[in-house]
């Protein structure tokens, strides 16, 4: 929004050149009337030093010149003016020397009435513009909210990671009322959806992080982000933004400070040989950067409450989206029993983290399904949880979906997680879906996530990329 | 109204006229910050639109934004107009920022402007990332700023913040430049006279991209502006201008020592060190790793042994030897460099070897060889690239698989007296490896390092990482010599295809000698023969030496010009081995090197004054001349002057058409250098022999058929009744023809060439016998004469030139050799009044190298181009 703008002061704003050679001059109110001469040499020289003279007129506009023969001679003759004149381009028009006043005045007239008429002319089409352009936005805007709503609802923000620096040895310890920590970002601020940092060891429980993303020089790029450390084990904790940050690429700094009792220490990684990315820490650098990983998501999209799979959530029915990032690691439950002779599969199977996806890729068999495990999620009173499925590769065969839960390491083997995979969905090449499992009774403590497809009955279960994305789990006295 | 500005934005437009208002809107928005005004210039749009836009916008925001419009002048000539009314009408600015018309300022942009101003006073003007949109990217700005660089290509985006002081010091945009590039010429012009620009590591201004912009820079037309900007721009295109501002930017050598494992950067031109740790070194050389195109990386990088960087060290030969290694790196990823204790019967002796592509061989076997290379050798030059690439390997297995991979290094010599190659055991490649595996286990080094790249993609722009070939670039496409130049002073190169006794060299080491009196630097260059007289006083007056031993370089096997012989046109490799090195001097006198005459043209345009300097017109067995003055009138349009040993051939030349006012003289003088004590007691010495000694008639030069040694034994023969004293000072050279027979009263003494033995040679003798049957004009002669030793010289070449006959010495006719010289010695024997007398005559001539040496320079600076 453009503020300051005021309208001008009266007879300020057009100009018209009168030529000296007139006996008279036309009778105009809000038109400042300029002599030819007067011009001239009130022209700006805008050439260089030591230059022939360039001459500009400033901040005028000159709707015309009411000129006698003599005064457009005078006027060819004046190379740096005449040169002017013709960029210009205002319309001149040659009066008899000893037209009147009212003559003067009548032509003086035509030409602003040409002029308004060309404005308004120019005004409308760009009103004209204006109003297309005005009714495409909409148009987008509209088509980007269902965008905004299909990707939110049906699929869940999808996060990718950036990059990173891993928790090392070295850490950092912040009291209150201290400065605070000051890194600069090794990503662009262009749809930074939140951002991590390592915690080395419990806080009391009354302590709080707080995140501001600053710029070298400006306004910070968002509001600041407080994240209570109550009850937070150590780990990655996560500043979410409450809206993923648009605008174009920028460069951040996270500033982070602490409040409450005691202190907070949070982990650095490794020694950086490029001194952009050392830390400060209340003002002085240190050699190495603070651990930390950040994460994209759909430029201006809202965040929906996250869950740290360490921590059980409060048991107050709030869905709260976990990324698969947090649960990781997975496993691959083995076939048979152990002491069974064979315990692998045929065919290619596997069950891994793909980063560039944020996800869980579990490789299905023809023989019988794949299951992969997510040790120890902790729950208060967990009576939903689903995740995005998505068969992401376009030449693959159908492959089944579930998601399971069962206490934690009670399962250890197929046979053992059957039992709890139930509904099975099934997706076409490139579909996504929603996988879902829900509990009548409300599991507590620890868990474990078994996430399985299959391609039974299938010919061949190559290019079968079964993803497990973003998963929702739901705490509390209200299913769903 | 804004009454003191402190900053204006200068927006010129021309057919941008709904754009405009995106760039002027964006220039409202400004939150914090100094005050500052819009001044909108209309470059003659023809579009009404363009007028009523920025009138519009001055009518709302009056002494805000302010509109000029003029004629159309070109953009140069709309960012003056925006200069020239804001100086004149808000003296209070500080600078003045540039915002085309079609781009975008962002909110925070004039807060950001004030911090710069006040946090450094140095820049001159802030120069932003490269953050673009509509085709979006984001490039980051391509590290410190560097003249060298922004020689290659522009650093610096128009949209930029100017202090006042630039313009203040009349530096304004060019406005005949109207086809692009009008920035680029503007920063180069700022920095010829010191300004320098201060990158600015924030987003704050982004540049519209659009497709057809990309099309607007087409090669064509970016190659005839590049050459525009090379030709406007001579203070740092010509010569060795670019080499000179790597050298100012930073190290231009990381020398490392393998076995201690610390490091050094070597500061141009003097090398002098700067001594870095283990850990300093790891954190230096994985910074370089992390971002390499945004830190201030040397060229080239030097792993040493023990410590053989003590070459470097020696200021005459310590560039060449870097020379050598870098101009291998021109085209290969590494060298070697061998270092020898001693020279070789008397010899220096350099194999160049050059880049070989033509061969194949097997990529198992090409391994083996660079293993041995390095095995062997005492130092190693990597091309900057190749080095960083190592660590960024897993382990030292991959990082040396991946080196050697079709690598070709060619290999070096230097010498080092008394230098003790270390225990095999600890070879090259092998201490290589250890440091190589140390630095991949630092702490710096883990996958880790990865993630200190920038998250900005490199600018598609010449960084620090491509220095090497920013110096090869600009240097003929070779290396430059790295030398010490000292203020106004004219920097010579001196070519010659060999350095041995021969009388060219003398000649050419004489006139370098004298040339210093003038204040001129001379370089010798020798480019062709395998091995160099090591003898030290043919280099004293030199103030590097740089050699390129190649048999290409002596190949005499192309086309004819009237008669003589030329040079084929070496291949690439070669020829910019030879043209890199000289590319930083002022002058070049070519005394020899056919192969030099291909790379005329190149000398010229880099501002080289080049100069030829003709010695002798030989003669055939069937009496047809032929010689190098042949192929100086065959290449006379490639050089600037040419001198001449004799007035003699200076006429033959004139004659063959070359123009006078590029024709200069410089008659020979001696060959070798005698104190003004020493000539003195010299002539002292003779004097007071008895008067009735024995006269000591000499012989003194190659005992062939060309200098007469046959005649000479005639003449002694002959004079067996006189009470003379022959003697003969010389080498055998086998020419085809026998050797006459020597009586062994006739003494046979060795070729002199040590000053000692030389000036012992002249002590020796009264008279001086040159019974020629071809001669330019000795300088043995004047060697003779300035000792008071009477010279009688056969009539050939220019021999008047140098004897006025019975006045300092005698002409016999060249149909009548020996009959004449009898005749001559007979008189003198009659009369030893007359012998002192020309003897006199003959010493007190004047020093003629010192003559020429003033009007060597008087032409060389009068044609030198700036």
């Amino acid at each position: 929004m453009i503020v300051g703008a005021r309208p001008p002061e009266a007879g300020t704003l057009f100009t018209l050149l009168l030529g000296e050679g007139l006996k008279y001059s036309p009778e105009l109110a809000g038109v400042n009337v300029l002599p030819l001469s007067k011009w001239i040499a009130s022209a700006e020289n805008v050439a260089r030093p030591g230059d022939p003279p360039q001459l500009a007129t400033a901040n005028a506009t000159i709707v015309g010149a009411l000129f006698s023969e003599a005064d457009a001679e005078m006027l060819a003759g004046h190379s740096a003016a005449r040169a002017l004149a013709d960029a210009l381009q205002f319309p001149v028009v040659i009066c008899d020397e000893e037209s009147s006043e009212t003559h003067l005045s009548r032509e003086a007239f035509r030409l602003m009435a040409d002029h308004a008429a060309g404005l308004t002319l120019e005004a409308a089409q760009e009103r004209a513009a204006l109003a297309l352009l005005r009714k495409q936005h909409m148009e987008m805007q509209s088509a980007y909210v269902q965008v905004e709503e299909f990707a939110y609802h049906s699929l869940a923000p999808k996060f990718t990671r950036t990059q990173e620096f891993r928790n090392h040895d070295e850490s950092v310890e912040l009291k209150a009322g201290e400065q605070g920590i000051l890194q600069r970002l090794p990503f662009s601020t262009h749809s930074m959806a939140a951002l991590d940092v390592y915690l080395k060891a419990e806080a009391s429980d009354d302590g709080r992080l707080t995140l501001t993303l600053k710029r070298g020089v400006g306004p910070d790029f968002a509001e600041p982000v407080a994240v209570s450390l109550k009850g937070v084990t150590p780990g990655w904790i996560r500043f979410p933004f409450v809206r993923v940050l648009k605008g174009a690429p920028g460069d951040a700094f996270a500033a982070i400070s602490y409040q409450g009792a005691g202190s907070v220490t949070l982990a650095l990684s490794h020694p950086s040989p490029v001194e952009d990315y050392c830390v400060q820490v209340n003002g002085e650098q240190r050699p190495f950067p603070l651990a930390l990983r950040g994460f994209r998501g759909l430029p201006g999209a809202p965040l929906p409450p996250m869950q740290m799979p360490r921590m059980a959530p409060p048991p107050d029915g709030s869905t709260r989206m976990v990324m698969a990032l947090d649960l990781w690691p997975i496993r691959m439950l083995p076939r048979l029993h152990r002491r069974a002779k064979f315990f692998g599969y045929r065919e290619y199977v596997s069950a891994d983290y793909w980063d560039a996806e944020n996800a869980f890729m579990v490789h299905p068999s023809t023989e019988r399904p794949v299951v992969g495990i997510l040790r120890n999620v902790s729950v208060s009173a967990l009576t939903r949880v689903s995740a995005v499925i998505h068969l992401a590769n376009a030449k693959a065969d159908p492959v089944a979906f579930a998601l399971g839960v069962a206490p934690a390491g009670k399962v250890r083997r197929l046979g053992q997680a059957m039992r709890h995979l139930n509904p099975w969905t099934v997706l076409a090449a490139g579909e996504f879906g929603t996988t879902e499992q829900r509990f009548s009774n409300p599991l507590g403590g620890k868990v474990d996530l078994l996430l399985a497809t299959s391609s039974e009955g299938r010919e061949a279960n190559t290019k079968a990329w079964a993803l497990f994305r973003d998963f929702s789990f739901t705490n509390g006295p209200t299913a769903g | 109204m804004t009454e003191a500005p402190k900053i204006a934005l200068v927006v010129p437009t021309y057919q941008h006229s709904g754009l405009v208002n995106e760039a002027v809107a964006s220039a409202l928005e400004q939150v914090g910050g100094p005050d500052y005004v819009v001044i909108t210039v209309n470059d003659g749009c023809p579009s009404t639109e363009t007028r009523a836009a920025l009138g519009g916008w001055a009518g709302l925001y009056p002494g805000k934004i302010h509109a000029l419009h003029q004629a159309n002048r070109g953009l140069s000539g709309a960012r003056n107009a925006g200069i020239a009314y804001a100086r004149k009408n808000f003296p209070a600015l500080e600078a003045i920022f540039f915002l085309d018309s079609d781009n975008r300022l962002e909110p925070h942009a004039m807060a950001l402007f004030g911090k710069l101003l006040e946090s450094y006073p140095k820049g001159d003007w802030f120069f932003p990332h490269f953050d673009m949109f509509g085709v979006e990217s984001t490039a980051h700005n391509g590290g410190p700023y560097s003249v060298a660089r922004l020689a290659n290509s522009n650093q610096c985006e128009a949209g930029s913040l100017v202090r006042m002081r630039v313009f203040d010091a009349d530096i304004w945009f060019d406005e005949s430049m109207k086809s692009g590039y009008e920035d680029w010429d503007f920063w180069l012009s700022a920095s010829k006279v010191g300004f320098r620009g201060q990158r600015v590591d924030q987003s704050f201004f982004r540049y519209r991209k659009r497709p057809e912009s990309m099309l607007a820079g087409s090669h064509a037309n970016d190659t005839a502006l590049r050459e525009r900007i090379s030709e406007k721009h001579r203070w740092l295109y010509a010569r060795d201008g670019i080499a000179r501002a790597v050298a100012e930017e930073g190290p231009y050598l990381l020398v490392i020592d393998l076995a201690e494992g610390t490091g050094s950067l070597r500061y141009a031109p003097d090398l002098r060190p700067e001594p870095l740790d283990f850990e300093a070194l790891a954190a230096f050389i994985y910074k370089a790793v992390a971002q390499p195109q945004r830190h201030t990386l040397p060229p080239y990088v030097l792993l040493a042994r023990g410590s053989a960087e003590r070459v470097l060290d020696d200021a005459k030969w310590g560039p060449s030897y870097l020379t050598h290694l870098a101009q291998a790196v021109v085209y290969d990823n590494a060298a070697s460099m061998r270092i020898n204790p001693e020279v070789e019967e008397g010899n220096y002796w350099f194999t160049t070897e050059f880049h070989t592509s033509d061969r194949v061989v097997s990529p198992k076997l090409l391994k083996e060889r660079a293993k041995e290379r390095f095995q062997t050798a005492d130092l190693v030059m990597l091309h900057i690239s190749a080095f960083i690439h190592m660590f960024d390997a897993r382990n030292a297995d991959q990082a040396f698989s991946e080196l050697l991979q079709g690598l070709r290094p060619p290999e070096c010599f230097a010498y080092l007296p008394e230098w003790a190659s270390p225990e095999p055991a600890s070879n090259l490649l092998s201490l290589w490896r250890q440091f190589t595996e140390r630095m991949l286990d630092t702490r710096f080094s883990n996958d880790h390092r990865h993630r200190f790249r920038t998250w900005r993609a490199d600018p598609a722009l010449v960084g620090p990482r491509d220095l090497p070939a920013v110096l090869s670039q600009n240097a003929l496409g070779g290396s430059p010599l790295v030398f010490e130049r000292r203020s106004e002073a004219l920097h010579v190169g001196f070519v010659l295809p060999i350095i041995k006794f021969g009388g060219v060299e003398k000649c050419g080491i004489a006139l370098a000698r004298a040339l210093r009196a003038e204040g001129v630097i001379p370089h010798l260059f020798i480019y062709g023969n395998q091995n160099a007289a090591h003898t030290d006083w043919l280099y004293e007056p030199f103030e590097t030496v740089h050699l390129v031993g190649n048999g290409t370089l002596r190949d005499w096997r192309g086309p004819r010009y009237l008669g003589t012989k030329m040079a084929p046109e070496p291949p690439p490799e070669i020829m910019t081995s030879i043209l890199g090195p000289l590319s930083g001097m002022d002058a070049v006198i070519n005394a020899g090197s056919a192969a030099l005459h291909h790379g005329l043209g190149a000398l010229k345009r880099k501002g080289i004054t080049t100069v030829s300097w003709e010695h002798l017109i030989e003669t055939g067995p069937y009496g047809r001349s032929y010689g190098t003055p042949y192929l100086a009138i065959a290449y006379e349009g490639g050089y600037d002057l040419i001198l001449t040993c004799s007035k003699a051939l200076a006429t033959w030349m004139r004659g063959q058409g070359v123009p006078g006012p590029k024709l200069l003289p410089i008659p020979n003088g001696p060959g070798f250098p005698m104190s003004g004590t020493a000539i003195s007691d010299a002539i002292a010495a003779r004097r007071e022999r008895a008067p009735n000694a024995a006269i000591r008639v000499g012989f003194l030069g190659r005992m062939d058929r060309q200098k007469g040694l046959d005649r000479y034994m005639r003449i002694v023969e002959a004079c067996r009744d006189l009470p003379l004293e022959f003697s003969i000072t010389g080498k055998a050279v086998l020419d085809g023809a026998e050797l006459p027979q020597i009586p062994e009263d006739v003494p046979l003494h060795p070729a002199a060439y040590e000053l000692a033995d030389v000036e012992a040679a002249f002590a020796r003798m009264d008279i001086l016998l040159m019974p020629s049957r071809d001669e330019g004009l000795p300088l043995t002669i004047m060697e003779a004469q300035r000792v008071g030793v009477v010279p009688v010289v056969s009539n050939v070449g220019a021999v008047p030139e140098a004897i006025r006959h019975e006045e300092n010495g005698f002409i016999v006719s060249a149909d009548d050799v020996v009959a004449e010289t009898e005749a001559v010695l007979r008189r003198l024997v009659a009369d030893r009044a007359e012998l002192a007398r020309v003897s006199a005559t003959a010493s007190a001539d004047e020093d003629r190298w010192a003559a020429n040496a003033k009007a060597v320079a008087a032409a060389l600076r009068e044609r030198r181009r700036d």
